[in-house]
């Protein structure tokens, strides 16, 4: 098992949600500190964003936005820092896919990037892209416990379990997904292509601090990037630097500010409703 | 779908159902159940699953019980037996807390997938009905009506799935070779058949003298392999 993020033994044990594990449905929250999953109650720049039509014809429920990509390139650091960035103005929700562990539900209940109730985690069964892409029932059921049980929300991130350059996201599940990579992955990777890379809605390449160390050519991702992707939009960030997260964060932003007026809602009074297919 | 051939004779669907059938039963169909071991990721860890023959005992241990089990309370329920009292028979059944809750959540996504494909005011009262979900083997059968399937069908659907489901997360958790353990399953297939004809027996048999009449058959240490594996941590699959 891997254990690469700061530890902390008093951590609370996140819900899993493609289980449920033996307890009664009556009992509430997940408590601060409950070591015994067991016992854990069982809750769940570019061209313009491109409004998405809502699946199903709901019209209330909130902004889904996946991340996904390799092991280690950030994705968990993406989402806790989008949670940090955006928790005071929006409502928001995480489910997270770890490969075997609850890890990375672990981490942002650890860093307290948001309330334990408000972040729930899936199990993939060997298998990260399955639960995202062919069958993607646990995770759409955890999605929809978190907004039965929290209310409604503006924004519910979906991370997947670090995979390779082919997983993505259906879309019966998210409505836009993020494909994070960092420079020292090789800066070859946008070259290499892959669905994650070349269809993703936004393209983050993180870590771009690294750069120099790992003799990554910045220019040559940008260029690469941008000839898998068009006019799809690519940003460089490093999150390890103060508000590296910024320009995630204001895609985020717009991506939800589209939604809102896909229905004439408060993002954008009186914007007509979409007719097209989701971005 | 002609209702004649659906539910006719010993209650398989007929010819023009089979496609459906094979729907259902297609690991891919998007039930939930990639997730799950059915007990063999705790059988592996314990060191009683570690090559093809050791598999192949305990699928055909799985077969004759809980999948024999699976398969009556999916065929009762495409038999039209009461689903709720069907529910309650499988919770009867079921001793391990973590493998009811396990079936429920099971039940429930196929319910997602089932009302989508194959729509039916059935399925959205059972949903309606047990908002947890209903166990799995229940909503099998309700989903096999829906499809136009018959209790037969239900049967080999959940006496299949009963060993697929397992013998392919053992090909994930220890690099078994996949062509192996395709001949495990396929010299399953029989036992697998006369598996699926005793419980559409023995859901005939519940129709007369209720849920009482359905098997029982258990694997105490599957129940306890169940409870074990919910307490990881650490774990590849959802159970």
């Amino acid at each position: 098992m891997h254990r690469d993020h700061a530890d902390d033994p008093g951590a609370a044990v996140p819900t899993r949600h493609t289980w449920a594990p033996a307890a009664p449905p009556a009992a509430a929250a997940p408590p601060a500190t409950v070591p015994d999953p067991a016992t854990v109650p069982d809750p769940a720049a570019a061209p313009a964003p491109v409004p998405a039509a809502r699946p199903g014809g709901d019209r209330r429920r909130a902004l889904r936005i996946g991340l996904g990509g390799p092991v280690g390139s950030g994705k968990t650091a993406t989402v806790a820092a989008l949670c940090r960035a955006l928790r005071d103005r929006l409502s928001i929700a995480v489910v997270t896919n770890d490969i075997y562990t609850t890890e990375d539900a672990e981490f942002l209940l650890r860093n307290a990037v948001l309330p334990p109730e408000r972040i729930a985690a899936v199990e993939t069964g060997c298998c990260p892209h399955t639960a995202i892409r062919d069958d993607i029932s646990a995770n759409i059921e955890a999605v929809e416990e978190l907004e039965d049980a929290l209310g409604p929300l503006d924004l519910v991130l979906v991370e997947s379990g670090g995979d390779n350059l082919t997983a993505t996201f259906s879309q019966g599940l998210v409505d836009a997904q993020v494909f994070v990579i960092d420079v020292s992955g090789g800066d070859k990777v946008p070259r290499k292509g892959g669905p994650g890379v070349s269809r993703s809605d936004l393209l983050v390449v993180n870590k771009t601090d690294l750069a120099p160390l790992v003799g990554a050519d910045l220019g040559v991702m940008a260029r690469d990037a941008r000839a898998q992707r068009g006019d799809l939009p690519t940003v460089f960030c490093s999150l390890a630097a103060p508000d590296g997260v910024a320009p995630v964060a204001s895609w985020v932003l717009e991506r939800l500010a589209a939604w809102r007026a896909a229905d004439g809602g408060p993002g954008a009074p009186g914007a007509p409703g979409p007719a097209g297919a989701p971005a | 779908m002609h209702p004649s051939t659906t539910r006719s004779g010993n209650g398989d669907g007929g010819p023009a159902a089979r496609t459906a059938l094979l729907l259902l039963a297609d690991g891919r169909f998007p039930a939930g159940g990639h997730a799950h071991s059915g007990g063999a990721e705790a059988a592996v860890h314990a060191g009683r699953i570690h090559d093809t023959a050791t598999l192949e005992a305990f699928l055909t241990g799985r077969l004759h019980t809980a999948g024999l089990t699976a398969a009556a309370l999916a065929a009762a329920a495409a038999d039209g037996l009461d689903p709720l009292e069907l529910d309650a028979a499988a919770d009867a059944r079921t001793p391990s807390p973590a493998q009811r809750s396990t079936s429920r959540r099971l039940g429930r996504q196929l319910l997602r997938a089932a009302r989508t494909a194959w729509p039916a005011p059935a399925l959205d009262d059972l949903a309606a009905a047990l908002p947890g979900g209903p166990h799995q083997p229940v909503a099998l059968g309700l989903t096999a009506t829906a499809a136009g399937l018959g209790p037969g069908d239900a049967a080999a659907a959940a006496a299949y799935e009963s060993v697929n489901g397992p013998a392919t997360a053992c090909v994930r958790l220890l690099g078994l070779d996949p062509y192996a353990v395709a001949a495990v399953l396929a010299r399953l297939a029989p036992a697998a058949d006369r598996i699926a004809a005793d419980a559409v027996e023995a859901a005939g048999d519940a129709r007369a003298l209720g849920p009482e009449a359905l098997p029982a058959a258990s694997a105490p240490l599957l129940d306890h392999y169940a409870e074990q594996h919910a307490s990881w941590k650490v774990r590849l699959f959802a159970s």
